[in-house]
Parts: structure tokens; sequence; C-alpha cells
């Protein structure tokens, strides 16, 4: 009888324990204690500052590299910070060191190979860009997700936060497509992933890239209507936003570029939304120096900026490198930059450019090259600074009147578009065949132009016989040399590859040599290609 | 027909024994104590009876009958019953087989049943020394144990691993368990710096090792690295003892690194530079030997009072106290601990319930002496003085570097005296650990027992670091290097709770005995930390502000949910099996990949009980098989209690953007693999215990193969899959290979001399098989262990097809004298060019065979014992040489000379050389541990009190070809800035009364 009561209470104590476990085994989904550890669920809910700064990390990807000041905490592994990770410079290296316009001193590795069109999949600072545009593919993406009406509504965001946020989901694809652009431009065929994609061990597929073309080309359409509208100069509230001039002119710059990139002509379209920006009251700064000082921000040319703002933006990429990797150090006071690093200067070849126009002295841009501080406008020494090519002293950290902004780190803004590229876009997509524009709007824009350059002397103007696609690819040199620019406009004219363009150490020979055409575009980082498994790498490489 | 059965078998008993008497009994121990439970069996039968509470017992039996008399702990007995109705029994203790009963995860097991590989060491037995930390205990003890402290510090912690290492960047080491509690060793309580010094090593009954998976898997995902249980002493029947050790013990260093004496600098400067160089300018006037100025002669002392017995006949206890106070060799560095202990056994309910409830507590203080010190004495210059000559306003009166106007040099040395000094590093710890288990044989069944373990470990530290104002370090060290010193504090709290239910129910039927256990286990971790960084008093007033920087606070916990079973089965006592499974659940993973199968199978073969094994019995006292295999878990990742949650972090000043006028901080998503799990580690063990001449010769041999598959590391992954291009996730392999061998001998046992020897020898091989998703032969490795010198220089990588913690290095090139030629290194790829792709992986700070010897030698009163230790094929890497070699760096060019070691002229290096494999040196030694010589007195006043005078002295020799100070470290085999270890000389003494 006792053991009958026995097994009963071992019983009624054992389904007991089994009803606690259950309880127990809960305890394993933990989430984390402290409120500072943000979890998706924690940082989104139903104010819109963190979608807002999710957005800014976006934009803040175009000029830092980390998240703590001075490239601490760098957004791309493996490479170094300032130098590798930097949007900005790795866009300037991988634009303006395989050209004609400049040439860099220094032995980092990596770098000669740049200025010598001689380099391989492992190249870091290819690996740096390349993984800094992903990266921004991936916040967009995140954003996307994080955004969707659905989600939104779940959280309990208001009417009036969901409308503002529909502009900060334009202006995300915006930035996508802007990322994708330069993928496009200098990488060809990718590996592909939108937001829809699936987060994690899926590896991505590549994307050729006449259909990666398309796909940017449909984004930055649909996102169009969404984006905040145009405004000139400053605005303090958008200041630094995309909008939808920043749009046209990414489409303007798209289109014009088809034929290199897929072989398709697209001169007529390009033509098309250059218009759009034309008929928005953006003007010529009046002097042309004026775009790359401290106070460009109230500039009626800039039409999307990268910001700088000064300690609050600390990097040693951007516009730091810009500022300080160029200018002789006696010039470092004038620039107020924070060093005077003496690396990159322009090869002879830049020179003549300039000499090529009527009165070149007058030109005011030419003053920028600096024939007062070397002696050899030869580069002899490809690893010394000083009195081996010209130095070039563009950006500033100085407003136009003189004054100095609150501090020496960078306060210049960079134009990554500005009206003046719009004008030579129209005016090249005419000469090109493209139909909506006609050949007396694009000279009259290039005189335009030039008799900006020339502080309105007349020497500047160009008669209709003139004006033709070598003119206009020398223009593009003396307009835009030094803004990262000028690979893809020598690619577009034949002239970065082969042998009917040559400058001082092209192919790494003094006098310049041929290279070869896979050159043209850079090769997958060799970390992606043994990563995925779906890449074929690009010819040649 | 029953009744016809029944009738056969009453006539063949008797028919077989003759008459059946009445046989009753008194059983005893040799003290005349009754013994009770003990197992009285009708030798060929299956008859028999236990002995009541008085020791008395009750048999019908044959008049000619053979009693066999059994009791756990005491030697067995076959009496012949010759007919006699009143037996009294005197049983003797046997203690050889108390030693073997050895504690396994949730029971205990006979060592001869055990069948995976598991050591116990009998602590009561080890010589103690100075030992603060039980760790100590155990080096050399037991076979492919290494324990390497990290350095002669107070309190310094020391690095176990069982069977090398199974993880790259995830914890090696093993769990330890104090009285049923798992306790969290992996993340050290900070300000404590061997979380194990908590214990007493005066308080601990046994240490057992568990080294294979079939007796670690019952612990799941927390046994990868071997299991280390740890029982402590209880109270005992019987009168009250008390029990007293104490010693005295002094310290010395053993030696000084090689560097310049001032007037061997002074010409080498000379020399070298020129007699009227900026070099030799920078010369001072005095003759300083810094090393000699940070060490000291240490003396410490440490007390222990314990008493145990059992309170008015029904309460077993002991309860200890302990007061340590421990100085270290570097001066200023202390340590002060308070202990106690209580142990309380009851037994209630006729014994069936036993209650066993533990506590211990900790008070302990610390000052740390900052070992950066080593580092700058063995750097600065030694012609300069150590306190300030001129009337510098700058470093406190202590000498600092200047530049010429008079302000400090702010990447100058420190002072190394006032690093001691001007540096005050207390902390100050209070922890508890205790349990309490219930364990209940049911009245009903009695071979069912549950089993009921409630456990805690709470500890809470706190503790500052403050750096004087205007001392030499507030210019040269930290961030700001303004002259004021950039003070921090500290507080931790942690908890960890357990709950742990098993039911076990044992049975022997004939010739088959199984015993199955089954369970559920819950414990939760947690860990509150705070840090803030204030300003002294006089800064705080002159600046306004209490911080110089915001502090932060962060809380945190984990939970291990899971559910065991273990069956062991026997036949004919000859064959063995055990299975255990234990399915873990973390809540360290995502939901999806929280639980975890964890199984083991082991068969053990006791051939010494085979029938053709009988006549060997003479010879071989056993003999036993052992093969098993099973899989462990790591879930101590080391990437946090939250690693596969997505999650974001806000940017720091520096990092922003703007809209228009208005200035927006950034937030980023960090890479995160959800799918992130534990490491997991399968092995096979194949063993081989062995014992001559009745156990006096005894030992085992074992063989393992160990892969751990899952290997976290951070590897590229594909562009686009997530917020980073490089991820830490499961994607490596890596295998250890080993043998073990281990004998105990008792070469003499007589009345008046005893000798008895251990020896123990392993052997392991690491490598690593597998790094990355796929295979890229580009891929080097994972490179870290940064070295003093340069900036960002690694030294280490971890390897396909190498050990972990590899060196790579350039692979130097010789003269024929055998001295290196500087600068030119063996060009692997032949591409004309010295870079990157010219390292190689070269050697490894593990040793390949490590060994221990310990000897027990006593005669009549006097004892002698020694330790004794090798390690055979570790390699270190002498950054202390490496960087203190070159001529070029002796003056750096803001104005100051840096003491060379007196190598630097034989190898006479201009340039540094990091990188180079002349540095990684051959570290195998063989050290005494140590040398104890004591005499044991029987009484003092009367016959009741027993005692012990000793002395021990520890490390008293180190044998190593290694030009190092010390060829035993931690620090991934780096040699840099090792506290060394002290000799110390001990007086003790024990009583027992």
């Amino acid at each position: 009888m006792k053991t009958a009561k026995y097994k009963i209470l071992l019983i009624v104590a054992i389904s007991f324990m089994i009803a606690g476990l259950s309880s127990c085994t809960d305890d394993l989904n933990t989430i984390p204690l402290d409120e500072e550890e943000l979890v998706s669920e924690v940082v989104f809910g139903s104010e819109i500052a963190p979608y807002q700064e999710l957005l800014a990390k976006i934009y803040a990807g175009l000029a830092i590299s980390g998240n703590s000041g001075g490239d601490g905490d760098p957004d791309v592994a493996g490479v170094d910070g300032g130098s590798q990770a930097s949007f900005l410079r790795g866009l300037w290296n991988l634009q303006q060191l395989p050209t004609d316009e400049a040439h860099c001193a220094w032995n980092d590795v990596g770098i000669p190979d740049l200025n010598y069109n001689t380099w391989t999949s492992n190249n870091v600072f290819i690996k740096g860009f390349y993984y800094r545009l992903y990266y921004q593919i991936n916040l967009v993406n995140a954003l996307l997700k994080e955004t969707t009406e659905e989600v939104l509504n779940s959280r309990g965001v208001s009417a009036n936060d969901q409308a503002e946020i529909v502009h900060f989901r334009a202006e995300a694809r915006f930035h996508r497509a802007l990322a994708y652009y330069y993928l496009l431009d200098m990488f060809r065929n990718v590996p592909f992933v939108n937001e829809e994609s699936p987060f994690g061990s899926t590896l991505p597929p590549q994307i050729l890239a006449a259909d990666l073309f398309d796909y940017i080309e449909k984004e930055l359409i649909e996102c169009e209507a969404d984006m905040l509208d145009p405004f000139v100069g400053y605005n303090t509230t958008h200041y630094g936003r995309a909008h939808k001039a920043a749009n046209w002119s990414l489409l303007s710059r798209l289109y014009l570029n088809a034929e290199a990139n897929i072989g398709v002509k697209k001169y007529t379209e390009s033509i098309t939304y250059s218009k759009k920006v034309l008929a928005e009251n953006y003007q010529l700064d009046p002097v042309y120096a004026n775009l790359f000082k401290a106070d460009n921000h109230n500039s009626g040319e800039m039409i999307f900026p990268i910001r700088y703002e000064g300690e609050d933006t600390q990097t040693w990429g951007g516009m730091t490198f810009l500022l300080s990797a160029m200018e002789p150090s006696e010039l470092q006071e004038e620039v107020n930059a924070v060093g005077a690093w003496q690396g990159n200067r322009a090869t002879s070849a830049l020179l003549k450019t300039f000499e090529r126009e009527y009165k070149h002295e007058t030109d005011s841009r030419f003053s920028m090259l600096r024939l007062d501080y070397t002696e050899n406008i030869e580069i002899e020494d490809p690893s010394v600074f000083t009195n081996n090519g010209i130095p070039v002293v563009k950006y500033y950290n100085r407003n136009s009147d003189g004054t100095l902004p609150p501090s020496n780190i960078a306060y210049t803004d960079f134009p990554l578009f500005r009206l003046g590229e719009i004008y030579l876009n129209y005016a090249e997509a005419v000469l090109r065949g493209g139909t909506g524009g006609d050949a007396t709007t694009a000279l009259q824009l290039v005189n335009n132009l030039r008799k900006r350059a020339y502080n309105g002397d007349n020497a500047a103007t160009l008669t209709a016989g003139e004006l033709n696609l070598d003119y206009i690819l020398n223009e593009r040199g003396r307009e835009f040399f030094y803004e990262g620019q000028r690979r893809t406009d020598l690619i577009r004219f034949g002239k970065l590859s082969g042998s009917t363009y040559l400058w001082p150490w092209k192919g790494g020979v003094p006098q310049g040599r041929s290279v070869e055409n896979y050159l043209n575009v850079f090769p997958i980082p060799a970390d992606d290609i043994g990563a995925n498994e779906n890449l074929v790498q690009n010819t040649g490489y | 027909m029953t009744m016809l059965l029944g009738i056969l078998m009453i006539v063949s008993v008797t028919a077989q024994t003759g008459t059946t008497i009445s046989v009753r009994g008194t059983v005893t121990d040799i003290a005349g104590e009754p013994l009770i439970g003990v197992n009285i069996l009708l030798q060929g039968t299956s008859t028999g009876t236990v002995t009541d509470y008085d020791g008395n017992f009750t048999l019908q039996a044959p008049a000619n009958g053979v009693l066999e008399i059994s009791y756990i702990g005491y030697k067995p007995q076959s009496i012949p019953i010759n007919n006699r109705t009143n037996i009294r029994i005197v049983m003797a203790e046997d203690t050889e087989l108390l030693e073997e009963l050895v504690v396994i995860g949730y029971g205990t097991v006979r060592k001869d049943d055990a069948t995976g590989s598991v050591t116990a060491v009998d602590a009561t037995k080890l010589n103690r020394g100075l030992a603060t930390s039980p760790s100590d205990l155990l080096a050399g003890k037991v076979a492919g144990l290494s324990v390497v402290s990290s350095g002669g510090a107070p309190g310094s912690s020391s690095s176990i691993r069982i069977r090398g290492g199974s993880s790259m960047s995830a914890s090696n080491e093993p769990l330890i368990v104090i009285d049923g509690v798992p306790v969290d060793n992996a993340t050290g309580v900070s300000g404590m710096a061997d979380p194990l010094s908590t214990i007493n090593s005066n308080d601990i009954e046994t240490f057992t090792v568990l080294k294979d998976a079939s007796a670690t898997a019952i612990y799941g995902s927390r046994a990868s690295n071997g299991v280390i249980i740890i029982t402590t002493k209880k109270g005992h029947s019987g009168k009250v003892r008390l029990s007293y050790n104490g010693n005295v013990s002094v310290s010395n260093k053993t030696g000084t690194v090689d560097v310049m004496d001032a007037p061997t600098f002074r010409n080498y400067v000379v020399n070298s530079f020129g007699e009227d160089s900026q070099q030799a300018a920078a010369l001072g006037n005095t003759e300083t030997n810094w090393q000699d100025q940070i060490f000291r002669t240490a003396v410490s002392t440490d007390h222990n009072l314990s008493v145990s017995g059992t309170a008015g006949e029904r309460l077993p206890y002991r309860v200890s106290v302990g007061y340590t106070n421990e100085n270290g060799i570097l001066k200023t560095s202390n340590l002060e601990r308070y202990t106690g202990s209580v142990n309380l056994s009851p037994s209630f309910l006729d014994d069936h319930l036993r209650v066993q409830l533990n506590a211990r507590g900790m008070y302990y203080t610390n000052r740390f002496a900052d070992q950066g010190a080593i580092n700058s004495a063995t750097q600065f210059d030694p012609t300069m003085p150590v306190y300030s000559e001129t009337e510098s306003p700058y470093g406190n009166g202590y000498h600092m570097s200047l530049k010429p106007d008079g302000t400090p040099i702010d990447i100058g040395l420190a002072n190394p005296l006032a690093i001691l000094e001007q540096k005050y590093d207390k902390s100050k710890v209070i922890r508890s650990i205790g349990n309490i288990q219930l364990d209940y044989r049911m009245p009903f069944l009695e071979e069912l027992r549950a089993n009921l373990n409630l456990g805690y470990d709470i500890s809470k530290s706190d503790g500052d670091v403050i750096i004087e104002d205007n001392s030499p370090m507030s210019y040269t060290w930290g961030n700001f290097k303004s002259g004021w010193g950039e003070n921090s504090t500290y507080y931790q709290y942690k908890s960890n709770t357990l709950l742990d239910f098993y039911l076990n129910y044992a049975k022997e039927m004939g010739i088959h005995r199984f015993d199955a256990m089954g369970g559920y286990s819950w414990q939760r971790f947690y860990n509150e930390s705070d840090n803030t960084y204030p300003y002294s008093a006089a800064m705080a007033s002159e600046t306004g502000n209490e911080f110089y920087k915001d502090g932060n606070d962060y809380s945190t916990e984990s939970y291990v949910v899971s559910f065991f079973g273990r069956l062991n089965y026997s036949l004919l006592n000859r064959y063995l099996m055990t299975f255990t499974l234990r399915n873990d659940g973390s809540s360290r993973f995502s939901p999806d990949n929280q639980w975890g199968l964890f199984p083991s199978a082991a068969f053990a073969w006791k051939i010494i009980n085979e029938p053709f094994m009988e006549d060997a019995g003479n010879v071989m006292s056993d003999l036993k098989l052992r093969l098993g295999y099973g899989v462990t878990g790591q879930q101590n990742l080391g990437s946090g209690d939250y690693p596969w949650m997505g999650r974001y972090s806000y940017s720091q000043a520096g990092a922003n953007y703007f809209f228009g006028d208005k200035m927006i901080s950034l937030i980023r998503p960090l890479a995160y693999d959800e799918n992130l799990k534990w490491e997991e580690t399968a092995t096979y063990n194949a063993g081989l215990d062995y014992g001559f001449l009745n156990n006096r010769i005894s030992g085992a041999f074992d063989i393992y193969y160990r892969k751990t598959t899952d290997l976290l590391n951070t590897v590229g992954i594909a562009a686009g899959t997530n917020f980073s291009n490089q991820l830490l996730t499961n994607v490596g392999e890596l295998v250890n290979k080993g043998a073990e061998f281990s004998i105990t001998g008792r070469p003499i046992v007589s009345k008046d001399l005893n000798w008895s020897l251990n020896y123990n020898i392993s052997y392991n091989r690491n490598e690593i098989t597998k790094l990355t998703i796929t295979d890229d032969p580009n891929y080097v490795g994972v490179r870290f262990g940064g070295i003093d010198g340069g900036t960002g220089n690694n030294i280490a990588i971890h390897s396909i097809g190498y050990p972990a913690g590899s060196f790579y290095v350039y692979e130097q090139v010789y003269n024929d004298e055998g001295n290196p030629i500087e600068g030119v290194f063996v060009d692997q790829n032949a591409d004309g060019v010295i870079n990157e792709k010219d390292l190689i992986v070269y050697k490894n700070a593990a040793p390949d065979f490590f060994m221990g010897l310990s000897s027990q030698l006593s005669y009549k009163n006097w004892d002698f014992n020694f330790s004794l230790r090798g390690n055979i094929g570790n390699y270190a890497y002498n950054n202390i040489q490496s960087n203190r070699e070159s001529k070029n760096t002796t003056f750096d060019p803001s104005g100051w000379l840096k003491n060379r070691v007196n190598s630097a002229t034989v190898t006479n290096f201009d340039a540094v050389h990091y990188q180079s494999s002349y540095y990684i040196q051959d570290a195998s030694f063989l050290k005494m541990d140590n040398i104890s010589l004591g005499y044991n007195f029987n009484q003092l006043l009367n016959e009741q009190q027993s005692g012990r005078v000793y002395l021990t002295v520890e490390n008293p020799l180190v044998i190593s070809k290694y030009d190092g100070l010390d060829p035993e470290f931690t620090n991934n085999g780096i040699d840099n800035n090792i506290y060394p270890h002290p000799r110390v000389f001990i007086l003790g003494f024990s009583l027992n009364f």
C-alpha cells in the first residue's frame, strides 16, 4: 500500500517536472539585455529617426570610410580604411592614375600597378572600391526591406513619416543605381543582388552587362517620381540629398556611355535627360575655381555633392585626400589642408591638353597646373614628387572670398554631378548622332562653358567647325581634370588602351606604350572569384 | 509439483552443505566502530544480508559454509563459518580501493568499471607548497593534461589544455565542475586573474580529469576541451578533527634578461655611432640596473584551519577558513585572500535521503603590478638615473626623457620604477560557489535513486586603475598624453545558477549489472559590467568634468538547457559498455540551431577477469582494454552571448552626414551569420589500463584521434550577401592526434622505507585541415599575434596543414659559422624578390611531447618528494631579443637611447628584422617544479596530535637551451613582458588533532 502511494507521488512529481521543463526550454530564446545592443526589433520602430540614420549611412558611404572618425571601424574589411575603402579616394585612384592626367609617386602596395596599367585581380585598391560599392548596395537592400509599406504599418509609423520615408526609398534606389553604374562602368559583369535576394549564404548570380544596364535604367526611371524636386544652390533642409536632377544627370551619363559599356547607342536618351536638367535653374558658377572651394555648397552649378563638414565627417580618404595628396608643401597653408603628402602630380600630357587651346594662359583652369612649383614637367623619377611632373592644385579648403572655414579638416564638398558635365554630355551626344538636340545649342553650351573658364574673354569662343568629337575629349580633359572622370572618357573615345594615344609612363615605360584592350575593364577581385563560384572572371585576367 | 521441487531443493541444499545453523555476528572496523550496511554473502549462493545500525547480522547458513564479507572502502574477506554461531569480523580499510572510486559526470563509478579515459588525482597527496591556484597542483601529474602558468604574478591564471586545444578562436579551456556546479571559467572575472583560485587548495579532495569524449560527452556542448571535476573535502564520522596548515615563504627572481650594463652600453653606443655623434651625446652618466630596481625579494604567508567531524552523530560537517598574503617579486604586486567553506553532509530517513550542502566564499584583494615595467626595464637606458637629477617639474621626481626645451617626449619609455609605484591597479573580489544536493533512494525500490542538485556561483568585483597625474606615464601612455592620468574603474557582477536533476536505476542480476541514468539540467549565466573613466580629483576640479570619456555598461545572459542519459551495462564483470546521450540547448544560437545531440559509446574489456588470465594473477593484477567514441561541442565562441543576431551600431564622433543644416549620426548593420552554431569535436579513443604485482606497478596507455568541425573563422564571403565582405562563420576543421602513457610504481615498500614514483608522457599533434568555404590556393591563413616593435606586425598564423598558432616568418640564411646574415632570407618561390610570398609557416609554441615525473620517498618519519616536468619540441619567439638587437633602433630620433641585449654584438644586425626565423628559438625544457623535505611527528602533547614540518623549494631548477628568461609561458609563444616565475623557499607546518 505504501509502495503504491509512493508510486503515485512519483508519477505526479514527474509530470509536474515535465510541465516545468517546457517553460524552462523557452529560456533559450533570449534577446539582448542591454538596451544598447541594438537588434533590428529594437532599432526600428515607429520613429523616423533610425530610418533617416540608415539613409544617412548610405550617403556617408560616399564620403567617409567607417563608423567612427578617422576611418575607425571601417565598413570594408581586410583593406586599409582610409586609403582603400574610401569611395571618393578609390574613385579618384581608379579613374585618374591609369590615365594621362595623373601619376602617383608613392610605392604603396597596388599604386604602381595603377599608374602603369599592370594591375591584377589581387590589387588592393580595386578590391577596396569593389567591396565599397557592394557595401552601399547591401545597405540599400536592407533599408528597402525595413521600409516596405507593410513593415512600416506593422510598426505604427505615422502617415506623415511614411510619406517622408517614400523619399528615402527613392533616394536609396538612386544610390543603388549609382553603385551599379560604377560597377557596370568598371567591372561589367558582376554579381547581382537586390532587396529580394536571400541574405546569407546563397551565392549571387553573375549578371551580364546588358542586363545590368537595363536594370539601372529601369530603377532610375521608376524611382524618379518619388525623389525630391530639384533645388539650386544651398537648401537648409535638403542640401546633400539626391533629387530628380541628380537622377537625370546620372541617366545622362549612363546613356552617354552605353555604347562603350554595352555596345548599344543611347545618345538620344542621353540628350532627353540632359535637357531635363537644363530646363531647371542651374547656372554655371561664374568663377571656375569656386566650384572647388569650401563654400561650394552655395554654387548654382552643384547638382549632387558629396558633403564634407570638417571634424564631423572625418576621414583620411575622401576630400582630405584630394586636399592633401597633391600640393607641394609650400602650398599646404594656402590650401588649408591637414597635410601635404606630395604624392600625385600630372604628366606632361595634361599640359599638352591645355596647350592645344588658343590663348590657353587665359584659361583659369590652366592656372591650376602649378608650373611655378616644378622645374621639370617630365617625370624622370616616378617615385619622386618634386620636380618630376606638374603639381595640380584644384581643391582648396578655403572659402571663395579667401576666408577660412572653422578648421583645416575638409569642408569642401565634392561635386559628383555638376552642370558643366551636362553641357558637355549634351554636346557630345549631339555630335555622336543623338536626336532631340541641335548643333546650335550644343555649340552655345560649350562656348558658355569655355567663356566661364576664360572669365569672359572672347578667345574662348569656338566656331561650329571647330567643335568635333576630338575637341570634346580635350575639352573634357580641361574641364574635368582630377574630378574622377578621365578613365571613363578615354575609354569612350577608345584612347585608354591601344597605341592611338600614348602618354608618359603609360604601360610602365617613360614614353608610354600601347596597353591591351582588356584593361578597359577592371578584374573582379580574386577574393570574390574565390568566394563565389557563380562568377566568371573578366577576359584577360 | 511445487512441493516436490521444494523438497528437492532443501534436500539438495542440505546434501551440499550439511546442517544449517543460524549464524550471527558483528562487523566492526579496526577502531571497533560498527560498520553499517556491510554485505554478507554466502559463498556460492545468492543468499545474503547486510549489517544493521549496530553492525549486527543474522544469517541462516550451513555450518561449513563460507561467508563473503564486502564493503566499499574496506578489504573484502572470506570467512569460513566453521560451525560458529557468533562471529566477530573486523574489517581493514583498503586505501587502494578508496582511491578507485572516481567521480564522473553526474555520478561516480569504480575505477575498475570506468570505460572512458579518466584519471583521478588524490589532492591530499599532492605537494601543496605555495600553490594559490589549484591548477598549479595538477601540472605534470596527468598524462595529456598540460598546465602552463601565465607567469609568476600572484594569482596569475594558468592555461589548461587537455589533449591539445580543439579550437582556433573559441575557448580552449576545459570545463571545470566544482562539486557538481559547472563553473564559467572561460570568461574571467574582472580583477581576478585566475578564477580557480576561489578554492583554497587545502579544501580539495580529488581532481578527476575526463579526457575522451566517451567520458565528457555527458556534458555536451561545453565538453570539447575535456572536463576537470573537483570535489571538496567533506565531514566524516568519528571524532572531531582539527587540522592546521600554514607556511611562510620567500620568493626571489631566478635570473634577469641579459641586457647590457651601463659601461658595456656606453662602449656600444660610442663604437657604433662615434664619440661625437648625437647618440653618444644622449648618454647619461650614471649606472642603473633597471631590473634590480623593479624586482624584490618577497615574503608571503598562507594559513588554513579546518574542523571536521560529526555533530550530534547525525551531521557530518567540515568547516575551514584560510588566509593568504602573497607578495610578488615585481615590486608592489600583492594578493590577499580570505577563504571560508562549510560542508554539511547529513543523511535522513534511514540513510535514504542524503543531503550535501557545500558553500565556499572568498574575499580577495589584489594589487596588480604592470608588467610593462619589465618591458621598460629591459629597454631603459642603463646610463640614466632612477630619479630625476634636474629640477624638472615633469614626472613626479622620476627620471624621464625630455626634449631640449625640457618638456616630455611623448613617445619615450616610461620610467620602470614609476610604472610600479605611480600606478595603482587594485581590485576587490567577493565570490561564492555553493550547492545543495539531495540524493534520495526510493524506499519502495531500492535500486532507484533520484538526485537533485541546486548550485550557484556568484561573484562581485570592482577595481580601479589609477595613474598619478604628472607621472611619467601620464605623458607617454594613453590617448591624451597631457600630464594627467587616464584612470578607469570597473565593476562586474556575475551570477551562474544551476539546477540538475537525474534518476538513476542500478540493478544487478547475476552476471548482468546495469545502471541507467536520465536527467535534466538548466543553467543560467548572467554578467553585468560597468566601466567609467574618471579624472583624478585635481583634474576634475580644474576641468569641471568628472569624466574624460563616456563610460559604458553592459549586461548579458545566456542559458543552457539539457536532457541527458547514460546506460552502463556490465556482463560477468568482464565486458562493460557505456552509452551516453545529451541533448543540449544553448541560448547563444538562433532558434533553428539551438539544440545539438551529443552521443557517445564506450566498450571496455576487463581482460584481467577472464578465466584465461587466472594464472597470470600473480604477476598481472589489472588489464583492461577501453574503446570509446563520442561527440562533444564547444559553445564558448568568444563572440558574446548573441552572436547570431543581426545588430546595428551607432556611429561614433567624427562619422556623420548632413542633410541641409542638420547633422545626422549614422547607423550601421553589422554582418552576422544567423546559422552560427557551436564547434563540434568527435573523438576516438583506445586505451589499456594495466597493473602488475598486485597493482604495485600500474598505469595506462591511451591513443586518440579528435576531429573538430564547424571551426569558427572569419573568412571572405561573396560580395552582396552580407553587411561586410568578411564574416565569422563555422567553416574550418582541426585534427588532434596523440598518445599518452603513464606509470605509477612503488619500487620500495617496507615498514620504514617507502618510495613511489609516477611518470607520465604525452604526445599530441595538432593540425588545421580546413579554414575557408572553398579551397583557395591564395589563402595563407589567419595572421595574428602582435609583437612588440613596429606597428601591426603579426608573427603567428593559423594555416591549413599546420598546427594552430604556428609562427609565420622569413627563413633566415646563416653563414658558415652559424651566424645569421643580415637581411638575407631564403627566396622560397625563387622569383628574385623577398616579399610576403616568401614567408613560411615555421615551428609552434605547443610541445610535441610533455612529461612529468614525481617521486615520493619516506623513511621512518622523514619524507622527501620532488616533481619534474619537461616539454620537448616547443618553440618561442624571442621578442625581447628581436626588439633589442638592431643598431639602428638604439637611438630614437626624438632624442633618447634604448638599451640593447648583450647578444646584439654577436648577432650584429643593423636594422630590425622582426620576422626572421632566427628569433624562433627552441624552448624545450626540463624543470623541477618543487622539491621538499618533511618530518612527520605523531605526537606533540599526546598521541592525539600528528603533524609535519617541511621545507620546500619551488622552481629550483630549469634546464633549457632557450636564451630568454623563462622557457615556459602562455601568450602564444611570444616572449615579451613575461612576469618571470620566482624561486620560492617555503617553510611550512601542519598539525592535525
